[in-house]
């Protein structure tokens, strides 16, 4: 069978599955929340995750996963919404849009902006949804062969890569690694049934919840910081009609090739571990800024500065999937949620995930199809809907979120304990933002390192202790070879910079 | 100066962690250990720095934290012995004192609309296995 004829195949099977009415609902629903979640300021697109990830425990697994991807990318839509309306962006990968978007709304151009960004984010999106449909099976057909040691050293190089390319420094970011794999820990051995960590807590037998983990660090934080802080003031809403979004011709000229160069920036940055749709979206306005013949006129209105970023970022929400699908290897925090949610259906992502799981592959590849046709049409004619949820008062909306922690938490094993842990993850969550460490790293380290502990253990039987089994492969060497330019790189980065910063300091 | 605190703490942690391995033959101890000297490592590259530079820690809205705090606390304490609907109420009455802008009518509507729509969402659309309300005494 040629490959096209099996595409269709899978295509046809993808459709069936995504059309029934049950995941068209999930898929709206996801979206919409996405789009909301976007919008709204002040509420990310993890605190939006881990609020609703209890809830997809009632679905049934392509339900839940449709539902949660479709959360993620929406947020990417809605966010280009908030950055060039209130010059606040909804989502951290939409902070660049709101450098150029912003004042493109000041000039009267804000319709013109939004229609611009939904067409580059449709674009970016779909581009990035082909790949992944191109690329995955060839990826999990080679990852078949891995074994432990490969796996253990991708998983290394995932993390190293995650903690490097967060924002703040390389130090931290290896430290909340660390802290998350001892969170990992906690719990009972698979291994050897001994309990760890537990301090003879008998709740604690079972480990910490994933979504207790990661309401504490990114939803609790998110709402704290956001009370008080965000008022709706100053929205341009009046002059947004059907006309005002029709861009000109010189825009369409001006956007072409800079959605092209998002995409692609973006489908690349979005496969790589740790990094994402925030920097491939800064990444390419940094691009833009560079090709364009007048540099001048980014940050006053350039409409290149906003669909590139935009392209980027959708795009790499999609590829992003690719990683965590095929080889089980999350690269960043949302992306360790949908990890999360398919291991307590009881599915392993990994390259046999394609041929296990025909359905909810495929399904879930169309779905984000079917995700991104509404989300235009969620976009371009409702945008007045939109811009009125941008002046809902925060004071309204944060209660109904902390209750839905509450009992979202709850209900996951109905347990009141974990509510309590919540609690205790949301101080430590909060004391980590006020020092600027990275939760990011932390929840990646938290579902990876019990998955690291049981391959390094599994490479070290059939080596029989002996610790050159990582280096003897010629992939898993390869791959540590890298791990250890990135640490260097991390290191003497770091240290450089300090140095650097102190010069510039005593100039 | 937070951070030096912290890197402290990751090196008690690593204490702790001790006494549960170090079993060289793939004990359970094992790879926690590592994980916890990695912590106090990096823990340490961390707290140096940043007791010589003494950095400003970020300021917090010490109201609003201690509100959702609480408020999450409350739901804990009594979602078992009351209810969802009580618990639910509760929760968002504490949560609201966080922010001054919503007055006590405001609040009130607040809280009972938020405990229907949570109520009617999560057990009566969900099935989650805990009852709307109880009264235990």
């Amino acid at each position: 069978m040629d490959i096209f004829s099996e595409l269709t195949s899978h295509i046809g099977l993808g459709l069936a599955t995504a059309v029934s009415i049950d995941n068209l609902f999930y898929c709206l629903l996801g979206v919409t929340i996405g789009m909301l979640v976007g919008v709204l300021p002040g509420i990310g697109a993890m605190a939006a995750l881990s609020m609703l990830f209890p809830m997809s425990f009632y679905l049934d697994p392509t339900g839940a996963l449709i539902m949660l991807s479709g959360i993620w990318y929406g947020t990417a839509y809605g966010g280009s919404t908030a950055a060039i309306l209130l010059n606040v962006p909804g989502s951290p990968s939409s902070a660049v849009t709101s450098l150029d978007g912003y004042p493109m709304a000041q000039q009267g151009r804000a319709g013109i902006a939004l229609f611009m960004t939904t067409v580059a984010s449709f674009i970016g999106g779909s581009i990035g949804i082909v790949l992944m449909m191109l690329f995955s099976p060839a990826i999990a057909h080679y990852a078949i062969d891995f074994g432990s040691p490969e796996y253990f050293s991708l998983m290394l190089l995932g993390l190293v890569a995650a903690s490097t390319m967060s924002n703040a420094s390389f130090a931290k970011g290896m430290a909340m690694v660390a802290l998350g794999i001892l969170l990992g820990c906690v719990g009972t051995d698979l291994a050897t049934g001994m309990r760890r960590m537990t301090f003879n807590m008998l709740p604690l037998a079972d480990g910490i919840q994933i979504a207790a983990l990661a309401m504490g660090l990114f939803g609790v934080p998110e709402v704290v910081y956001g009370i008080g802080k965000l008022r709706s003031e100053d929205v341009r809403t009046n002059k947004i009609t059907f006309r005002s979004m029709v861009p000109t011709r010189d825009d369409w000229r001006r956007s072409w090739f800079p959605i092209l160069r998002g995409t692609g920036l973006g489908s690349f940055f979005g496969v790589l571990p740790g990094t994402g749709p925030a920097i491939a979206a800064f990444v390419s306005y940094a691009l833009e800024k560079r090709v364009a013949r007048e540099p001048g006129r980014f940050g006053k209105g350039a409409i290149e500065g906003i669909v590139s970023p935009e392209a980027a970022n959708n795009a790499a929400d999609q590829t992003a999937f690719i990683p965590t699908l095929m080889l089980g290897i999350p690269g960043s925090a949302a992306m360790a949620i949908m990890i999360g949610a398919l291991m307590i259906q009881g599915i392993s992502p990994g390259p046999n995930f394609i041929t296990a799981q025909p359905a909810l592959f495929w399904g879930l590849v169309m779905s984000f199809w079917i995700g991104n046709l509404l989300l235009v049409l969620l976009n371009i004619p409702l945008i007045g809907l939109w811009v009125r949820l941008l002046q809902v008062p925060f004071q309204l909306l944060y209660p109904g979120i902390v209750l839905f922690v509450c009992i979202g938490v709850y209900s996951v094993s109905s347990s009141s304990f974990d509510v309590w842990i919540v609690v205790a993850l949301g101080a430590m969550g909060l004391l980590m933002r006020m020092v600027n460490l990275p939760p990011a790293p932390l929840l990646l380290g938290f579902v990876l390192g019990p998955m690291m502990e049981e391959h390094f253990r599994r490479s070290l039987m059939f080596s029989q202790g002996d610790m050159t089994t990582f280096f003897t492969s010629p992939l898993s060497s390869v791959i540590m070879g890298i791990t250890a330019v990135i640490l260097l790189w991390g290191v003497f980065g770091h240290w450089s910079r300090r140095r650097r910063l102190a010069l510039a300091g005593e100039a | 100066m937070v951070l030096s605190i912290l890197g402290c703490g990751a090196a008690i942690y690593c204490a702790m962690n001790y006494p549960l391995g170090e079993f060289n033959n793939l004990g359970p101890g094992m790879f926690p250990t590592g994980a916890g000297l990695a912590l106090a490592i990096f823990g340490l590259a961390i707290a140096i720095p940043a007791f010589f530079r003494g950095g400003p820690a970020a300021e917090i809205n010490l109201r609003a934290a201690l509100a959702v705090l609480v408020a999450i606390g409350v739901f804990a304490a009594t979602a078992n012995t009351f209810g969802l609907a009580p618990a639910a109420m509760l929760a968002v009455l504490v949560s609201i004192l966080g922010d001054t802008r919503l007055r006590v009518v405001g609040a009130i509507v607040l809280a009972v609309a938020l405990s229907v729509v949570a109520t009617l969402i999560f057990v009566v659309g969900l099935g989650v296995a805990l009852p709307i309300y109880r009264w235990p005494f």
